[in-house]
Parts: structure tokens; sequence; C-alpha cells
């Protein structure tokens, strides 16, 4: 890079972070959000089916 | 016409719409940040005076110039959001935001890499262009602690969005710093059709590609994270909660 190899790949690098933290950075959040979305899902069907339980066990 | 405008306001029709593009949208800006990266490292030629350090500024050029659309978006977006209090208007610009000082943040970095051997200084401080830019990046991480500090409100919201606008002065400073005022940082150069000119299509040909690609990154990166947002905003809704058990 004529003698000016240090600064062209500095920038490179730091070029390559910048994309990997924004396109990695939104997916890991979905991932997490989904997984927290089926928790709660899983959750709210557990209560449902307990209330309708203690419904039928009502004298 | 109206009710284009309001089909733009429902969640679940820009996530469904944002989800048959997106694999379009990444397919091309991984195209176009290809070519542009290989050209720029193998291709363009050594400048007369500048030698390779002229392959430092493809990435800045674009990097740089899509850095001013941030304010504008957010402003629009915001404007949106006060007037029509469309919510789709306010989660854009609370995604756009974050993405908006990372682009400001690298335009100083690679600037100043390559000022500190073309002009000899990692920094001016009597440069408008400069100082105007790193404004910018402070007044970006701003509104992203407004609205954190606002607890994600409707306050925020409006916050934000003021904010946003007063920040569209500083981008026309920005911009055309290098034309009322002779300090450091160099106007636009006169680009040339002539193939071997000094600022012919070798240079400017991967620039155009760079900034190509840069919009559609920030295309990509904002409907990924909108995408996101609606999950998190809409998450008591009934096509959420069915999206998350079929994903399973």
């Amino acid at each position: 890079m004529g003698g000016y190899g240090f600064n062209v790949w500095a920038v490179y690098l730091l070029f390559a972070v910048f994309l990997a933290v924004n396109l990695l950075g939104p997916l890991r959040s979905r991932k997490k959000l989904m997984k927290e979305l089926q928790r709660r899902a899983v959750l709210t069907e557990k209560q449902q089916s307990a209330a309708s339980v203690s419904d039928d066990g009502m004298v | 016409m109206w009710q284009w405008f309001h089909r733009w306001g429902s969640p679940k029709w820009f996530y469904e719409l944002s989800g048959r593009w997106l694999p379009w949208l990444t397919a091309a800006m991984v195209i176009f940040l290809t070519v542009g990266v290989v050209w720029a490292l193998l291709y363009v030629p050594p400048d007369y005076q500048q030698s390779f350090t002229t392959r430092i500024l493809v990435i800045h050029v674009a990097v740089a110039g899509t850095s001013l659309a941030f304010f504008p978006i957010m402003a629009v977006a915001g404007t949106i959001t006060l007037v029509w209090k469309m919510k789709m208007a306010d989660m854009v610009a609370k995604t756009v935001a974050p993405l908006g000082a990372w682009f400001s943040a690298l335009t100083l970095a690679s600037g100043s890499i390559w000022g500190s051997v073309m002009w000899g200084t990692w920094w001016e401080w009597s440069d408008a262009r400069l100082t105007s830019m790193l404004f910018q990046f402070f007044l970006l991480v701003s509104v992203v602690s407004l609205r954190s500090a606002l607890n994600d409100s409707e306050t925020a919201a409006k916050a934000c969005a003021v904010l946003s606008i007063v920040g569209c002065v500083n981008v026309v400073i920005i911009k055309y710093s290098v034309e009322w005022w002779n300090l450091l940082h160099q106007p636009a150069s006169n680009l040339s059709m002539e193939s071997g000119s000094v600022n012919g299509p070798e240079f400017w040909a991967p620039t155009v590609i760079m900034v190509v690609a840069m919009y559609l990154f920030m295309a990509v990166h904002i409907m990924m994270a909108t995408r996101n947002e609606i999950l998190r905003r809409e998450s008591r809704s009934q096509w959420v909660q069915e999206l998350a058990v079929a994903a399973k």
C-alpha cells in the first residue's frame, strides 16, 4: 500500500467491525426476543390450563 | 393515498412487508459490499499525491455521505410522530439513531486515520466540517440517551422528535462548510469521466458502489432493528404471540 498499509488496513478493520456489530446485533436481539416471547407463551398456556382445571374442580 | 399512508402505520403490515423485502435487500447489500471492497482494495490505482490512501477515501466518503441522511430521516419520522402520532414512525426514529452514531463515529475515525498521514494531523479543531461532524456524533448519542432516560415514553418520542428536527441544521453546516469557508477539509473533488485522469472512474466508480452498499446496509439494519422493536412493543398482541409459537 505504498507505505500506508497500517492506515488503510486500520480503516478496513474498523469498517468490518462496524458492519459485524450492526448486522449481528439485531440478529442476536431477535433471537433473545423470540426466546422470551416463547417462554411467555408457555407460561400463559400453563396459567390458562391451571385456571380451567380449578374452574372444573369448584364445588 | 391516505389508505396507503395509514397502512404504513400498521406494525403488522410493516413486519410482513419488511419480512418479504429483507432477503432481497440483504443479497443486494452483500453484492455491492463485496464488489466495492474488492475493487477498492485491489484495483484503485495510487494517486499521484495521496498514493494508496485514496483506498481509505472509498470507505470514508461513502460512510460520511450516508451519515448525513440520519437526521433528515429522524426529523421526518419525528414530525410524523408529532403530527399524526403514528407509532411506526416513532419506532423507526428510535432504531435509526444508534446506527447514525456508528456512521458518524466511523466517518470521524476513517477521516482521522487518513488525515494523520495526508494532513499531518489526526484532528483540527478549527475545521468546521470536522467539529460539526463531531457535534453530530454527540447529538446522536444524546438522542439515544434521552430516549432511554425518559424510559421510551410518549414524552421521549416527542423530545427526540424535536431534537432531531434541530439536528438537521447541523447537517446543512456539515455539508456546506467546505464551500462557505476555506479551512482544512477539502471541498468536493471535480470528478472526471476520463479513465486514467486524477479523479477518474477508477476512483469514483467503487466509491459510488460503496455509497449504494451503505444505503442498502442502512436499510437492512433499520428493517431488522425496527422488526425487533415491533416485537417488543406489540408483544401482547395475538399475531406476535402466534408468530413466536410458530417460530419454535
